[in-house]
């Protein structure tokens, strides 16, 4: 992939971070907006009399609520949960971690970077997931596999916005901290790791749900435990209810986590003006 | 004990030469500004005079700046003594106002204490006052000059480099920022080298004047500009000898404006 086009592709992540922030006391339509969704979900169910679909193929919300209720009382849902959201939090952790350093030492070693720009952005094109089973068949079925997985489906991404923020450094605001004294420490404090935080922020919260995502497709393929694994059961014996209660829960899982992202980094980049694009 | 260009010539790898031969002294306390042609060196010049040349950039330079006869080849030969107003914004738009224009005194270990009462002074000499902890998006162009020539001034440099510092701000506050810099340079009395490409701006706030030839730039002339201070950049326009001063320093300048068109002319290629 040319320079050009990765930061094309970098900035689109980036600018997605900017929207406009939302009018307070819109949180009366947004409550209302899910209450229709389960209204209409409700309805085409079985809840006007009229049943089109029988539940194994469409369930209604009571039925899903109650499997969700059954999931938990067992006591499988909260070590489903823990166990899923610690394999994509492990992962997720580890990429960002070694994604920045990467991103970092490559963008100052700037022939390195360039030998291995090409080699990195054709891992990146590569469908992360397809190397599913090739880690299961490596890490077994343990926790090792999913982490793996997780961390190979962040790591490009990390790198690659990480790698464009630091190369895009705006030299004048460099120059601006060398004319007034100011050494490299300085530079690196005050221009570079502000500018690149940015970045990687961008980076975060696509890769929130990409490792989320990567968790649940290795569980799918071989696990002893997780949301993932649980909805592989539950597809197998046509529990649909189940299947539908386990979307629930991942749904509202990311939703969370992501929007608690985006909070923090609304507040840490605060700094920036507020255009809606 | 002064600022001394000597025989300064640049010339790109490419090719092309961006300045030629160029000296000038410009004495502790001075006020000198620069003015040519657009392309003829002068930010080049300011870059060079500040080390902040890029050195990655091919560039083969002959001659040599000095501060108080110590050789500048570099941002850090400077010792700290060096302040840059440039054209563009280039606060830290992830710094306040306060935090931007304290960072120079942070870099010299100013205490905490000490960097908030300097800073609440300035901020009160040019009316910025209740905008400390705002960022930079939320001032106008305008404030936003005034924070960054703030900034520099904080830490009292000696020699300060002003590249067309008021290029980008409309003629009014243009004329509001001419006085307050020229009122302050009265009290401070700085060494100021000062670009622009404003002719008029260029006698207001100066004492010299140095014109600068169309690329590649060499000094043609200066001009000495005999108006005590504090000036004051509204009056001193409506003046006589302000008129004849600026006709005698246009005559050189339209010179090597028309120079400049015919060499443009000259290499247009012919259809």
């Amino acid at each position: 992939m040319a320079a050009a086009e990765l930061e094309h592709v970098t900035a689109t992540q980036a600018r997605t971070v900017r929207r406009a922030p939302v009018a307070s006391g819109s949180w009366h339509l947004r409550t209302l907006a899910v209450v229709a969704a389960v209204a209409v979900w409700g309805a085409g169910t079985g809840g006007l009399g009229w049943r089109p679909l029988p539940p194994a193929l469409l369930p209604s919300p009571a039925e899903t609520w109650h499997s969700l209720v059954a999931y938990a009382r067992s006591g499988l849902l909260a070590l489903d949960v823990g166990r899923t959201l610690a394999q994509a939090f492990l992962g997720l952790g580890l990429g960002m971690v070694v994604g920045t350093g990467v991103g970092v030492a490559l963008a100052y070693a700037r022939r390195l970077g360039d030998a291995l720009e090409p080699l990195l952005a054709a891992l990146n094109s590569l469908p992360r997931v397809a190397v599913a089973p090739l880690l299961i068949i490596w890490f077994g079925l343990g926790i090792t596999s999913k982490v793996l997985l997780a961390f190979f489906t962040v790591v490009f991404v990390v790198f690659m916005n990480t790698y464009a923020g630091v190369r895009s450094v705006d030299p004048d605001l460099v120059r601006a901290v060398q004319a007034m004294g100011g050494d490299g420490r300085h530079v690196a404090r005050w221009v570079v790791l502000p500018w690149v935080a940015s970045w990687v922020f961008a980076a975060l919260r696509t890769s929130i749900s990409l490792a989320l995502a990567a968790t649940v497709t290795g569980e799918f393929v071989g696990s002893t435990h997780g949301l993932g694994y649980r909805m592989v059961l539950a597809t197998g014996v046509l529990d649909t209810p189940r299947v539908f209660a386990i979307l629930l829960v991942l749904m509202t899982v990311g939703y969370t986590v992501v929007e608690a992202a985006r909070r923090v980094e609304a507040y840490l980049l605060r700094w920036r003006p507020e255009v809606a694009v | 004990m002064s600022l001394r260009v000597e025989n300064l010539s640049l010339r790109y790898a490419t090719g092309v030469e961006v300045l030629q031969d160029v000296s000038l002294e410009v004495q502790p306390g001075e006020f000198v500004s620069v003015v040519g042609p657009s392309g003829c060196g002068k930010s080049t010049l300011l870059n060079v005079v500040a080390g902040l040349v890029d050195r990655r950039l091919d560039v083969e330079r002959l001659g040599r700046v000095t501060w108080n006869g110590r050789e500048i080849r570099t941002a850090g030969d400077w010792a700290g003594e060096l302040g840059y107003v440039f054209q563009r914004d280039t606060l830290l738009p992830w710094f306040t106002l306060q935090q931007n224009v304290e960072l120079g005194l942070r870099i010299r270990g100013v205490a905490r204490d000490q960097r908030e009462r300097r800073v609440r002074e300035l901020v009160r000499m040019v009316g910025l006052q209740g905008f400390e902890g705002v960022f930079p998006h939320q001032l106008s162009g305008g404030m936003r000059q005034r924070a960054q020539l703030l900034r520099t001034l904080a830490y009292e440099p000696k020699v300060i480099l002003m590249d067309e510092p008021f290029g980008a701000l409309d003629a009014h506050t243009r004329l509001g920022l001419q006085r307050e810099v020229t009122e302050m340079w009265t009290q401070l009395r700085n060494t100021v080298l000062f670009v622009t490409h404003d002719l008029t701006e260029a006698i207001v706030m100066a004492q010299r004047v140095v014109l600068l030839s169309h690329r590649p730039g060499r000094v043609v002339e200066v001009y000495e500009v005999p108006f005590p201070y504090p000036r004051d950049p509204i009056e001193l326009q409506g003046r006589r000898e302000f008129a004849l001063l600026h006709a005698e320093i246009w005559q050189g300048l339209a010179r090597e404006f028309r120079a400049q068109d015919l060499e443009r002319e000259a290499e247009r290629p012919r259809a």
